[in-house]
């Protein structure tokens, strides 16, 4: 059997009856306010950094980091390429390794389309800091002195018949 | 005024005079009197127009952040306008909390002796609607008042109020004043 409804109260008491729904929500009293205010706790005025002083930090973290990057990109366009070319057909590995040099020196070799006399078959590969040449045939004096003088005397020629370097 | 007896008067700008003379004591004595002063004219505006749960909840942040700010608050001309926004404010996160779309009633509400129909009429009125008809009709606030702490005018809560009363007699059955 259903419960019966609770009584409705007379109509000209709405004023009674808005106040008994709104006071339903009951009073926060001041534990509860300062319990919610801990758990929020704000840091104290004296240790909270400015906002300027914050913005101060940034601008200066930022304007160190620039000088860095900045000294960082001088020091690699003005670090003076320290391989000392070999002496043309000598083979003496040099005793710096310079990334950009190498590439230099690989990407100068390349062209090289032995259109000489024979054809010839090539293969270029960065062996460490030098870059080695196995050629399918013996090669002229002519055609070693331009590999060497055109690679900046890093490249290494290995030869079938000898199946050692140049 | 001293500090513990002061009396919600239903008034708010003879609380609002009688919190600026609180200023200058201790700071947890002084806010004990504040929120025995503000606190129920705020958790009223509040619960007016977010209904029970939200309203109450905004009232304690509200309150919560008054303690944090009180060197500020404390000398406000309006705190109770003020800390309303602030509750406000903090009634995004706990409507996210309890949900949107509905007014939530308190668990205990079902003991109350309030009229069955009154909780689905308030349901069916506008926030503002609701927060009007409650602090003019129920506690007594004058329009100016209401206008103050809702950011409104007084001709905006004079038309608030009175369809706010069409509404609920209608969906309480109760027949127009003569």
């Amino acid at each position: 059997m259903a419960p019966d409804p609770p009584p409705r109260r007379p109509p000209d008491r709405l004023a009674e009856d808005l106040r008994a729904w709104t006071e339903q929500a009951g009073p926060v009293p001041t534990g509860e306010i300062l319990a919610r205010a801990g758990r929020m706790a704000p840091i104290p005025p004296e240790h909270r950094p400015h906002a300027r002083a914050l913005v101060g930090m940034a601008a200066a973290m930022i304007g160190v980091a620039a000088v860095i990057a900045l000294a960082l990109v001088l020091s690699g366009q003005t670090t003076p390429t320290t391989i000392a070319p070999a002496s043309p057909g000598s083979g003496a590995p040099s005793t710096e390794c310079d990334p950009a040099a190498i590439s230099r020196a690989f990407a100068a070799v390349l062209p090289q389309t032995w259109q000489g006399a024979e054809p010839i078959d090539a293969r270029f590969e960065v062996v460490g800091c030098r870059i080695r040449v196995t050629v399918s045939r013996l090669l002229t004096a002519d055609e070693i002195a331009r590999l060497t003088r055109d690679g900046n005397g890093l490249v290494d020629v290995v030869e079938p018949r000898t199946g050692r370097d140049s | 005024v001293e500090v513990g007896t002061v009396a919600f008067t239903g008034n708010a700008v003879t609380i609002e005079r009688e919190v600026a003379s609180l200023v200058a004591l201790d700071d947890l004595d002084e806010f004990t009197a504040f929120v025995g002063t503000i606190e129920p004219p705020l958790r009223r505006a509040l619960v007016g127009y977010y209904g029970l749960d939200v309203g109450r909840e905004a009232a304690a942040e509200a309150l919560a952040y008054a303690w944090e700010h009180r060197r500020t608050v404390l000398t406000l001309e309006h705190p109770v306008a003020y800390l309303f926004r602030v509750g406000q404010s903090r009634s995004r996160s706990i409507r996210r909390h309890f949900g949107t779309g509905h007014l939530p009633v308190l668990a205990e509400a079902a003991d109350a002796m309030v009229e069955p129909g009154l909780h689905v009429a308030l349901m069916k009125l506008s926030d503002r609607q609701r927060a009007v008809v409650v602090l003019c009709a129920a506690f007594e606030w004058t329009l100016d008042e209401v206008g103050t702490v809702l950011g409104v005018s007084r001709s905006t809560v004079q038309r608030h109020l009175e369809r706010a009363l069409r509404h609920l007699r209608v969906s309480l059955g109760v027949p127009a004043e003569p």
